[in-house]
């Protein structure tokens, strides 16, 4: 009797719960006309979201010589000598410099090598210009800036340097040769 | 925390004085030949008037800078002068006169000496040679015929000028 009461049970409990369920699915369709439905819509959210973006870029200072690694001044023509060669165009350059930037130039001997040893031909002999500006300067050891004391600008780029040599008869026959240096640099 | 500060500190303003450069090299040379060249810019031709006043003749013309010899060496060098002939040409052929009367000297230094055909020093010699360069040599010139020579002609001479290097 106890099992039978206990069964019994169960069953309508089940039933009850059946029921429930099935009265919670009524879709809102079937809701009669005249009926409020209400609903608390939440306020629009104001999140900003911000993403950050990093690079790094390295320090940029170059410098090449792009045609001419080798001035030649050929004096065989003695009436050169006079009046000394002119080269224009002598050496070409290329610059990227993402700061801004100086470029130097400086004889690497105080005198050219090779020639007459008794009247050594001096760096000085030889003098530098920007292509187009002629107005030229003596080369010397001392590393002397090409625009001046003004930065240049940042950028890349080219130039060129015209040379000009007038040794005159001081400076015996003979080869000559000397070594030239350019430094580009951000100070 | 206070040395991390500093040390940050002195980092970033190492950050600012760091020097940075490139270099690059290029090289420059130059054929010079031998250059050893003389010209007479003043005095291709030298005249000696004695018409005008007899006493010339024995107390004679001099002409100071009567040539002036430009140069070009990039070698130590010297010049010789010298006689083109023993005699002047012309005048009585029957007594010449001989190069001798023509007297020269470097302008501005030395003595008188008589003009031969054996070239001698005008400036430097082959054991002392001038230092190389380019500039003008001045030469004075003498003339003193006296009464030896016949009159009512005209005598020629050339002179030659050598510049060399060895």
């Amino acid at each position: 009797m106890k099992k039978i009461l206990l069964s019994t049970s169960i069953f309508a409990l089940i039933t009850i719960g059946l029921v429930s369920t099935a009265k919670a699915q009524i879709p809102a369709t079937r809701v009669p006309l005249g009926t409020v439905v209400s609903a608390a819509v939440p306020a629009t959210p104001t999140a900003a979201p911000t993403s950050t973006v990093t690079t790094s870029i390295v320090e940029v200072l170059d410098l090449a010589v792009t045609s001419q690694t080798t001035s030649n001044f050929d004096f065989s023509n003695i009436t050169t000598l006079d009046k000394g060669i002119t080269n224009t165009n002598a050496v070409d350059f290329m610059f990227r410099s993402n700061k801004p930037w100086f470029v130097s130039i400086k004889a690497d001997g105080a005198n050219f090598t090779g020639g007459d040893a008794s009247t050594p031909m001096p760096a000085t002999t030889l003098q530098y210009s920007f292509t187009g500006v002629n107005t030229f300067t003596p080369l010397t050891e001392t590393a002397t800036f090409l625009g001046g004391s003004t930065a240049q600008a940042r950028g890349a780029g080219t130039f060129s340097l015209d040379y000009k040599m007038n040794p005159g008869y001081n400076y015996g026959p003979g080869n000559y040769s000397l070594g030239i240096t350019y430094t580009i640099t951000n100070q | 925390m206070k040395r991390v500060v500093l040390v940050l500190g002195f980092w970033v303003l190492l950050q600012g004085v760091v020097l940075a450069q490139s270099s690059v090299n290029t090289t420059v040379t130059a054929k010079i030949p031998e250059a050893l060249d003389l010209s007479v810019t003043t005095g291709s031709s030298i005249d000696f008037d004695f018409t005008t006043n007899v006493a010339l003749l024995t107390t004679g013309i001099e002409k100071l800078n009567a040539v002036i010899l430009s140069y070009k060496s990039n070698r130590p060098w010297f010049i010789n002068i010298s006689a083109s002939s023993t005699n002047f040409t012309g005048g009585d052929a029957a007594n010449p006169m001989p190069s001798t009367v023509v007297q020269f000297k470097k302008n501005g230094s030395g003595v008188y000496a008589p003009l031969t055909i054996t070239a001698v020093s005008l400036s430097g010699t082959s054991a002392v040679k001038n230092p190389k360069g380019s500039n003008t040599i001045g030469i004075d010139y003498k003339l003193t015929p006296g009464f030896d020579y016949a009159s009512g002609g005209d005598y020629t001479i050339g002179i030659t000028y050598t510049i060399s290097g060895t």
